[in-house]
């Protein structure tokens, strides 16, 4: 018999409602409140990479070690992120992107895009061997039922030393009330690289 | 299935005694990334660096975007420098800074930050809230980290604003 009991469900409206209980006598059993849920590491160039969603949290976190595989040009890529397979223009973006030196950073606010667009990834020309991006990025409340999904993100790397460290930040709306269920990460150019690292965490709450 | 436990408390550091700096040696190698939270008080004006595995040499290369007390936004930042920056101006009396480096064992890979800050200068005047991103430019693993002021002061003595900070261990499955 279990000495605890931890049950997420949604409502009609689709509310969460948490139900636990213990039995009497035995201490409480407090879950993690992070979960490493899976980690996928490229050992080779691939086009999408794509998680399937547990409906068991409150919120998601991906952690991205990042690199596109053009070796051309020394530049970088934005990463599109879909839901649910969903690539119609249900998504939208604001951002800030720093990648010059001392620059105003660039703004801007785009709707009616087919992906979240997300910044960014260097490309794997040989100036950039060792340079991988960071991104962040939040899923918030993914399984609520009443609401479309919000997302923000971060993102930082290096892809010319002669320039300070490019650094993102952005956010977005997807405008649809399903409850998340995938997540695909595709580059907006070319693939993503070896060595790229994509984790995802959920968190309670 | 998850890994379980993923956010492992490493170390706490309490520092009531004005000092320089705090280095933060020793870092196990046994996480995938590293989670840090600080407050702080310091002088008015100056800037919170950062150096890791003691490098003072021209690794480092950051950005920052602000607010300030007039909603001003402004951004910068630096290419070649012997350290980053996890707060600019950070605050006279009380301050706080989230860092985060992940993949800080990796040892083919530049290493990442990204801080996320703010200073407190008095109830009148300054407030700042800062986000930070930076790129150490070496593929060591990271197994230390110091802090300190640019322009040489000290870390607050007072209890009320003394310096703690809090380091986590982020496990990936």
């Amino acid at each position: 018999m279990p000495v605890s009991k931890l049950s997420d469900s949604l409502t009609a409206n689709g509310s969460k409602r948490t139900y636990q209980s213990f039995l009497a006598g035995n201490a409480a059993q407090t879950p993690d409140a992070w979960d490493s849920i899976s980690t996928t590491t490229l050992a080779s160039s691939q086009t999408t990479i794509t998680f399937e969603i547990p409906q068991t949290y409150g919120h998601l976190r991906f952690h991205i070690l990042g690199k596109q595989d053009a070796t051309a040009s020394a530049t970088w890529y934005n990463i599109r992120m879909n839901f649910n397979s969903d690539s119609g223009s249900n998504y939208t973006r604001q951002y800030n992107i720093l990648e010059g030196k001392g620059s105003t950073p660039g703004t801007a606010s785009t709707i009616g895009n087919t992906a979240a667009i997300v910044a960014g990834i260097p490309t794997s020309h040989t100036s950039l061997v060792s340079q991988f991006s960071f991104t962040m990025i939040d899923v918030f409340d993914y399984q609520m039922l009443n609401k479309f999904k919000t997302w923000k993100a971060f993102t930082t790397f290096d892809y010319n030393s002669t320039s300070p460290a490019f650094f993102g930040q952005s956010g977005g709306a997807w405008s649809n009330t399903n409850s998340i269920t995938s997540i695909s990460f595709t580059s907006e150019s070319g693939n993503f690289a070896t060595g790229s690292v994509f984790a995802l965490y959920g968190l309670r709450g | 299935m998850p890994a379980g436990n993923t956010f492992t408390s490493i170390y706490n550091v309490s520092q009531y005694t004005a000092v320089s700096s705090v280095t933060i040696a020793n870092i196990p190698n046994t996480y995938t990334d590293l989670f840090l939270t600080m407050t702080y008080g310091g002088p008015r004006d100056q800037d919170v660096h950062v150096r890791f595995n003691s490098d003072t040499s021209s690794n480092y290369g950051y950005s920052y975007i602000r607010a300030n007390n007039s909603s001003t936004i402004s951004a910068g930042g630096a290419s070649s420098v012997n350290q980053g920056i996890v707060n600019l101006n950070g605050g006279y009396r009380g301050s706080i800074t989230n860092l985060w480096i992940p993949n800080y064992k990796n040892t083919n890979k530049y290493k990442n930050w990204f801080a996320q800050s703010m200073g407190w200068e008095d109830s009148s005047t300054y407030n700042y809230a800062n986000i930070h991103g930076g790129c150490y430019r070496s593929t060591s693993a990271i197994s230390s980290i110091t802090f300190y002021w640019s322009n040489a002061s000290q870390f607050q003595d007072s209890t009320a604003y003394g310096l703690k900070i809090n380091i986590y261990g982020i496990t990936e499955a």
